[in-house]
């Protein structure tokens, strides 16, 4: 049992290391000159298997493997600009809705109602039409209209704790309630439940930045992301899933960004569940 | 009975209160664009000209837009009449086939979810050494951890289905599986928090029947559940009617989108809002009837 769950802590470690190993790749934007160079004359909507020169072939007049890892580095940017509104908000809200009965509550708690009852990639599609928004907005907007979320766990954590006889002696030692909120209740008793909404939040964010680079909304010209290849991969045609993958039919165009999107966010789900897992065995909750 | 229609009455125009209320600020969101006050001032111009003061839209007082607004509000609940494309046709139409195409896939893949959801807890919560089990439940977890969207693309592209009746079958597959991971997780911790009470262990304790007794917490936690989940099914709906080309609202938001039709997206945020005022409304209808505790407020 114990070697299990070492094995999986290893495994998710590692999960992460490659991605962000593959990220830190995109951002230095090191790659040989051979990959680079791309035939001139090539049409834009054929897919040329794998070569010496590109490792993964040349698709959309690009090397196939530079694509994959800028669209990985993407996926890490969107997940990062829709956690920090995510984190904040959802913090703000948490506290304000786990106050004692008064306005702030009541104005917290009827935000989260609002937030909760709209569909979020609907809200996201009405703000792209309305507001012509590229997708950093977009998913800066998603980050916010998520945090409800984290406020509900929040909330609930902070009504559990109120009842504790440790916030009855902070209270007693005259500790004023933002170093209760923040040190004892956020740091000390909810920290791996933050932790684990921000994977969670990072995986939903991946999914959201492909699901609206899939449809072409918000992105800017040379964008390149895990959504836009599975869109150009439509555009090919002669090419199936379902061949041997070493094959020059193989559609390795929407095979790769569809392998990257489903294991970058199992790896992050599994991270939150893991990290929910250590919340219940540090609540004394553990089934 | 009479207390009880009377508090029904009172929940009932509440929640027309806010269905209004929010349908307002919607539109007042709606007017902060100067583009789409732009295409309002046409339509005006173009279908209802009494209300246009002349002179440019572009000095059109505010005022104008809002008394728009309650003259449309008229238009939609008393004649039916959502306003007109540029083609002539009705906007009303949103509310027929496609909408109820939205709904029923998104309320089909939201019942199959709870279904698969609520079986899968039950198989763990009663067989919870079983090695049999625990491969199915965590089978059917990882099969949820492909996203519709990878879903509908490697049935489109890949296996090529997109004939009508399979096309839909796949589509309700695809949405329930979206959400199925995060209900069975939701349910399980809702069931376990539940089997730790008091209550229960003393239902353990006198022996008396578990189903019995379990039958309305869980209920009220399926009710609270469902209604989270909702949204993000609907959601889910738009995206993979785009995918696999299928004729609903999600296919006439995206291009409502791209054609920049703005009183065609104001439609479709009524129709929605209303959707979500509906589930809340029954949401709480549903609390009202399983929660033994009488106060009701929205």
């Amino acid at each position: 049992m114990k070697r299990n769950a070492s094995r999986k802590t290893g495994l998710l470690t590692a999960g992460l290391a490659v991605y962000l190993l593959l990220v830190l790749w995109g951002s230095t934007g090191w790659f040989p000159k051979s990959w680079q160079q791309v035939p001139s004359r090539m049409p834009i909507y054929q897919y040329s298997p794998p070569s010496r020169e590109h490792p993964l072939g040349v698709f959309f007049q690009q090397d196939l493997l530079i694509t994959f890892v800028r669209s990985t580095q993407a996926s890490f940017v969107a997940g990062t600009i829709a956690l920090l509104p995510f984190l904040a908000l959802g913090t703000l809200l948490g506290i304000a809705s786990g106050l004692p009965a008064g306005f702030a509550q009541a104005l917290a708690n009827r935000t989260i109602d609002v937030l909760n009852a709209f569909p979020r990639f609907v809200v996201l599609l009405l703000y792209t039409g309305l507001f012509a928004a590229n997708l950093y907005h977009m998913l800066m907007l998603y980050g916010l209209i998520s945090a409800p979320k984290l406020a509900e766990l929040l909330r609930g954590r902070i009504d559990q704790l109120r009842r504790e006889d440790f916030i009855d002696s902070c209270v007693a030692l005259g500790l004023p309630w933002w170093v209760i909120v923040r040190r004892h209740i956020l740091w000390h008793h909810s920290r791996h439940l933050i932790l684990a909404q921000t994977f969670a939040m990072f995986a939903m964010a991946i999914f959201m930045e492909a699901s609206l680079s899939y449809l072409n909304l918000g992105t800017r010209e040379h964008y390149q992301s895990w959504g836009l290849m599975l869109n150009y991969a439509t555009s090919v045609s002669g090419l199936s899933l379902f061949r041997f993958p070493l094959s020059a039919q193989f559609n390795l165009p929407a095979a790769l960004p569809a392998l990257g999107l489903l294991s970058v966010t199992l790896l992050l789900v599994s991270l939150s569940r893991y990290w929910e897992q250590q919340d219940r065995l540090k609540m004394g909750r553990m089934f | 009975m009479v207390k009880r229609i009377r508090q029904l009455g009172r929940l009932f125009l509440q929640a027309g209160l806010l269905l209004l209320a929010v349908i307002t600020v919607e539109y007042a969101l709606f007017l902060i664009s100067p583009a789409i006050r732009e295409d309002i001032a046409a339509y005006i111009q173009r279908h209802v000209p009494a209300l246009a003061p002349g002179g440019e839209p572009g000095s059109w007082p505010i005022l104008v837009y809002w008394k728009f607004y309650f003259y449309w509000l008229g238009e939609l609940f008393f004649k039916g009449s959502a306003g007109y494309q540029a083609n002539g046709e009705n906007l009303i139409y949103l509310a027929g086939a496609p909408f109820r195409q939205t709904l029923m896939l998104a309320l089909w893949g939201l019942a199959l979810a709870t279904g698969l959801a609520s079986l899968l807890v039950f198989l763990r919560q009663s067989w919870p050494d079983k090695r049999p089990v625990s491969w199915l439940v965590q089978s059917f977890e990882a099969l949820s951890g492909v996203h519709y969207i990878i879903f509908c693309y490697f049935v489109l592209y890949g296996l090529n289905l997109r004939r009508p009746p399979l096309a839909i079958l796949i589509l309700i597959i695809a949405l329930g599986n979206g959400v199925l991971l995060d209900i069975v997780h939701l349910l399980e911790t809702e069931i376990n928090e539940i089997r730790h009470t008091r209550y229960y262990q003393g239902i353990r304790a006198r022996g008396a029947n578990r189903f019995r007794h379990l039958a309305r917490p869980v209920g009220l936690c399926l009710t609270r559940i469902v209604y989270t989940k909702f949204p993000v099914v609907l959601g889910g709906t738009f995206i993979v009617e785009f995918i696999m080309n299928v004729w609903a609202l999600g296919l006439e938001t995206i291009q409502a989108v791209v054609k920049h039709d703005q009183l065609k997206l104001l439609v479709i945020t009524v129709l929605i809002t209303i959707v979500v005022w509906v589930s809340t409304v029954l949401n709480y209808l549903a609390k009202w009837k399983l929660d033994p505790r009488p106060v009701v407020r929205l």
